[in-house]
This record gives C-alpha cells, sequence and structure tokens, in this order.
C-alpha cells in the first residue's frame, strides 16, 4: 500500500461518489472552455468584422494633412518600396495588407473621374468589394484594364472601355455599392497608372490593415510605432485614431466578458468542489476515526484529502475540456454565427485550474477531516 | 506495563470516569465487564490514548500519553496497540489484505514487506483464500479475523478488543476468543471489554467496572 494506491483504491471503489466529485469541477471547467472557445471564435470573427472598416494605419509624405479627400487630389509622393520596408517590421506578421496608391483625375467625356492606382492587397484589405455580390476575383484590373466604382459607372454610362490619357481600357467589373468614396473611383494596376502620369515606382498614400487589434501584448498604436521607426523622416505614420479606438473598445468588452466568465466559473467551480468535500469528510468521518485509532496522523490524514483533490481536479480538467469542446462545436456555430474551432492549449489550462480550484477549495475540508476527534468518529456509523 | 493513576474523564458535568487507578502487567489478559454506559469503552480509549483524561495520568511502559503530542501519540498508538472493534471497522474499499496492510503502511513499512507480513497474519487466522476480498464479502467470523491480523500487524504489544464477539454467533465468537487467547498465551497484553460473561471467562482476571468506578 501506498499514499497514491489508497487515495485511487477509493476514489476506484467509490465509483458514484468520486463521479460525483468529478461532475462538480467538470461542470465549471467545461463552460469555462464552452466560453472561452466560443469567445475565441466570435473574437477572430469580431476582428474580420472590425478590419472591414478599412486600413488601420496611414502612412502619407510628411507635411501632407491627414485628409481623405485631400490625399485623392495629392502631390506628395512616397517610394512604392517604403510598402515592403514596412512587411520587415518585428510583427509583420500581424500586417494583412499594405495597400499602396497613387491618384489621378482624369476628364472621361463630360466626367471628372478619379482614379487610383492600386495592388492585389486591395482585396485583402477590402474584403466586402463585390462584383454581383460575389468577392472580386478575375475582374481585379489586370494590364490596360479598369475597375469602376458603382457611381462612376452610372456617371461613365454603360460603356465597355473607358479612354484614360492616350489609353484605353476595358472595363473588368463594376462593383457592388459599398457606401464609400469607392463608389465615386475607378481603380486601374498600380504599375499602369505610374507609367501613364510618368511617376514611376511613386504613391501617394500607403495604407495597412493589421489583424492584431488589440492583442494581450501589441495594440494598433505599437504596429504604428514599430512602422514609424522602420520608415524615413519623409513618411508620416499615422494609426486612424477613430478606428483604433472603436477597435480596441470592442475587443475590451469581448475580453472583459471573458474575464467575468473566468472569475463566475472560478467561484462555481470552488464552491462545488468545497461542497463535495465538506460533504466527503462528513460521509467518512467513521473511516477517518478508524484510520486515525489505527495510526493515522492528521498529516496523513490531509494528504488523502489533498491528493485526492489533485486527481479529481486532474480529471475534471481532462474531462471539462473534452466536454467544452464538444459542447462549444456544438452549440457555438448558432451562438456564434461562426464554425468554432477547439482550443488545444486551453487543455493544460484546464487541467491547471481544475486542478488549483479543487486543491484550494479541499484545504479547509482537509484540515477539518485532520482535526477530528478520533473516538467521536468512531462513534458514528 | 500499563498504569492508570487516579484517571478521571468527564463531559462537563457528566463523569464519565473516577478517579480509577489499574496497574496491568506485560502478558496480563483483563475482561472489563460492566453494564451498558458504565465507561468501559471510556477506560479503554484513554489506555489507548484517544482520550485525555480530566485528570490523573495514564501510562504505558512509562510514557505518559498526557505528554505527548498529537503526532507522537499517533505513532505511540501504531507501535504497541492494536485494536479490535465490535463493528469490526474494516475499511470497507479495501481488500481483506489491504486492510491488514495499512497499520503497516501507516509506520513506514516498504510495500513489499508489508504484503509480505499481511500475507502472513491473514494465514495465521485461518484466511490464506480470502485475500482479495472485500469486507461485503466475508462473512462476520471473518471480518473480525481480519481485524485481528490488522490488530497484530506492527507486533502490537497490546491487543485493545471493544465487544470483539458482540456481532457474531456463539461458535465463532469462541473460535475468536481461541485465537485471542493463543495470542495472549505468546505473550501479548490483552485488555477486553464485554458484557458476556462466558467471553469474560476467557481471561486471566476481571474488572468491573460500575459508574465510572473499578469495583
Amino acid at each position: 500500500m501506498r499514499t497514491v494506491e489508497f487515495v485511487t483504491k477509493e476514489m476506484g471503489r467509490r465509483k458514484r461518489k468520486t463521479t460525483a466529485g468529478i461532475l462538480c469541477i467538470l461542470l465549471g471547467i467545461s463552460i469555462f472552455v464552452a466560453a472561452q472557445t466560443i469567445n475565441s471564435a466570435l473574437y477572430d470573427k469580431a476582428k474580420e468584422q472590425l478590419l472591414r472598416f478599412g486600413a488601420n494605419i496611414i502612412i502619407q509624405p510628411g507635411g501632407e494633412l491627414f485628409d481623405t479627400n485631400a490625399l485623392t487630389q495629392g502631390t506628395a509622393l512616397l517610394p512604392e518600396v517604403y510598402g515592403k520596408r514596412i512587411q520587415t517590421i518585428e510583427h509583420g506578421g500581424m500586417i494583412v495588407a499594405v495597400s499602396p496608391k497613387l491618384h489621378e483625375r482624369f476628364v472621361v467625356g463630360d466626367v471628372s473621374l478619379s482614379v487610383a492606382g492600386i495592388t492585389e492587397d486591395e482585396i485583402k484589405a477590402k474584403p466586402w468589394w463585390m462584383i454581383d455580390r460575389k468577392i472580386v476575383t478575375d475582374q481585379f484590373p489586370q494590364g490596360n484594364e479598369i475597375l469602376l466604382g458603382h457611381y462612376t459607372a452610372a456617371h461613365v454610362g454603360p460603356v465597355s472601355q473607358v479612354k484614360l490619357g492616350d489609353e484605353v481600357f476595358r472595363v473588368s467589373g463594376i462593383l457592388d455599392e459599398t457606401g464609400s468614396a469607392d463608389d465615386l473611383m475607378a481603380f486601374v494596376p498600380l504599375h499602369i497608372l505610374q507609367g501613364l502620369t510618368g511617376r514611376e515606382r511613386l504613391v501617394n498614400v500607403i495604407e495597412v490593415s493589421t489583424s492584431c487589434i488589440s492583442c494581450s501584448t501589441m495594440n494598433l498604436y505599437d504596429i504604428a510605432d514599430e512602422i514609424d521607426k522602420a520608415l524615413p523622416d519623409d513618411a508620416r505614420v499615422i494609426p486612424v485614431k477613430q478606428i483604433a479606438e472603436a477597435q480596441i473598445g470592442t475587443l475590451t468588452k469581448i475580453e472583459d466578458f471573458i474575464r467575468i466568465v473566468y472569475i463566475v466559473v472560478l467561484c462555481l467551480g470552488g464552491f462545488l468542489v468545497m461542497n463535495y468535500m465538506s460533504s466527503t469528510v462528513s460521509d467518512r468521518r467513521h473511516e477517518i476515526g478508524i484510520l486515525l485509532a489505527i495510526g493515522a496522523d492528521a498529516r496523513k490524514l490531509y494528504t488523502f484529502f489533498i491528493l485526492k483533490a489533485l486527481f479529481l481536479g486532474v480529471i475534471g480538467g481532462l474531462a471539462g475540456y473534452a466536454l467544452g469542446t464538444i459542447i462549444s462545436m456544438a452549440a457555438g456555430p448558432q451562438l456564434a454565427g461562426t464554425p468554432v474551432p477547439p482550443i488545444l492549449h486551453l487543455l493544460p489550462y484546464s487541467v491547471a485550474i481544475s486542478t488549483a480550484i479543487c486543491i484550494t477549495a479541499s484545504i479547509l475540508p482537509a484540515k477539518r477531516a485532520a482535526q477530528l476527534d478520533p473516538v467521536e468518529a468512531l462513534q458514528e456509523v | 506495563m500499563i498504569e492508570l493513576k487516579s484517571v478521571t474523564k468527564s463531559y462537563g458535568s457528566i463523569g464519565a470516569l473516577n478517579n480509577v487507578s489499574l496497574q496491568v502487567e506485560n502478558g496480563d489478559f483483563i475482561a472489563i465487564v460492566g453494564p451498558s454506559g458504565s465507561g468501559k469503552t471510556t477506560f479503554l480509549n484513554l489506555v489507548a490514548g484517544l482520550l485525555t483524561p480530566t485528570s490523573g495520568e495514564t501510562l504505558v511502559d512509562g510514557v505518559s500519553l498526557g505528554k505527548l503530542g498529537p503526532r507522537e501519540r499517533a505513532a505511540f498508538r501504531r507501535k504497541k496497540f492494536g485494536f479490535v472493534f465490535q463493528t469490526f471497522n474494516l475499511i470497507s474499499y479495501l481488500t481483506a489484505i489491504e486492510n491488514v496492510e495499512i497499520p503497516l503502511y501507516f509506520a513506514g513499512a516498504h510495500p513489499t514487506k508489508q504484503r509480505a507480513r499481511a500475507s502472513q497474519l491473514l494465514e495465521k487466522v485461518g484466511l490464506k483464500d480470502r485475500f482479495f476480498h472485500l469486507p461485503s464479502e466475508l462473512s462476520l467470523g471473518e471480518q473480525q479475523r481480519v481485524a485481528i491480523a490488522r490488530a497484530l500487524a506492527n507486533n502490537a504489544s497490546v491487543i485493545l478488543a471493544d465487544e470483539p464477539t458482540g456481532n457474531l454467533d456463539t461458535k465463532t465468537g469462541e473460535n475468536l476468543m481461541g485465537y485471542v487467547k493463543e495470542l495472549n498465551g505468546q505473550g501479548v497484553t490483552v485488555l477486553l471489554v464485554t458484557h458476556d460473561a462466558a467471553i469474560a471467562d476467557f481471561a486471566k482476571r476481571k474488572i468491573e467496572i460500575v459508574d465510572g468506578r473499578i469495583m
């Protein structure tokens, strides 16, 4: 007989009581895992949706006042290569899209047309761009092709070609209404517009979209700082404060909600385990009396109960993770409106939290067991 | 030698044992008899150090139990005493052999030694084929024999038996007392609480306790 053996035999041969104990902690941990998994999916979805506000960092030539309208008229220029430098920052992995843009105005018939030269990163930065309610793919302008904004197309009329300067551009598609300035613009490949306007490898603005809006260690302002350090002084890096604040604020609310769930789960789990352990001590008073009579000391009894709590914690943590994951995968899509994948790294956290709760909640009942009067305990049957 | 010096145990105003003095020599076999509630079990618990006297002193081999701390008293108890209870008090989720191993485990014996000693003791009480049975799978007589084997596990020099035959039929009870007498013959001191005169007859001498006093 060893201490571990003694405890496992007690648990194994009193299956119903052991199961009841495991259920106490399993309930709390499964809620924790399910809430965390669903919230993680919600968080990702929210992040994706928040990105739809558009680029959250703007790089423009130094001295230019930040104004969306002014940018479309911008005369000051930046080297296009700055876009590549941006991707080399330490947290470059958090950058979803770097969209350099060059703007120029053309007169088409009696319509003044605002044309932007763009790269394919524009699609990544603007996943809401649709043509006939489908994501823009083949219609993205290549070579001498032009993509028309919704109202621009209405202004120029039903044409298959548009002449910009001396060049003729085939209309590759007409964007669905976006409700943004894009509706009033037309888009051609960046290098084509650069050639057409004689501004080779130059742009007016670089728009950056990041995926990490409010990570635990990084936020948008930190990434903007990194970009600022990576670029020469002639570039001005501006985090779009309004968007950043809204994004950070919304995601902080989600994080706060998750935190409340943690606290409720910790309290609920601890309370249930403490109740369970207390009732176990009461149920086993007579047995504790026997053990004391035949030579157990208080420390040994204390060890039994804490070890039992440890086993309950580990089993409850593992089972709670499994159940919570199943619940989140089954119910998550309805609650979060998005597929909910399991989060493997929650497993060690579940076991650690479960074990910590079980042990903490068992300290007082274990002390009570260790301090029982053997004679009184023996008199109880 | 066990010595009680003017031991009194009371619970508030209720006296359970009043000014009891007694000497028990090593190898003695004493039956403690008396009516229910007379203080017999209290006497046994005081000897074992499970209770602390309100006044007076209990000495076992010259050691005053009242002067030992809880841990020392637990260690002393497992070294000196073996308990046999009326209700056997086996641990329900442990097999017969595991029940006998428990005092050895508390005494820090290696698991291999625990198993060897427990096997030897169970064989001695005639339970060779019942090693791996749970108490619920044993007859009452068998359960009490497991309890005796458990009491002897740490080579206890004193057996404290509280109504050990109380739940057994006459024949099984007498068989059990045969084992106890045999142990006493090997030098083990036995203090036996009983209200059964026939069982008390197995002892070398009898002490009667009435209203907390030795008569």
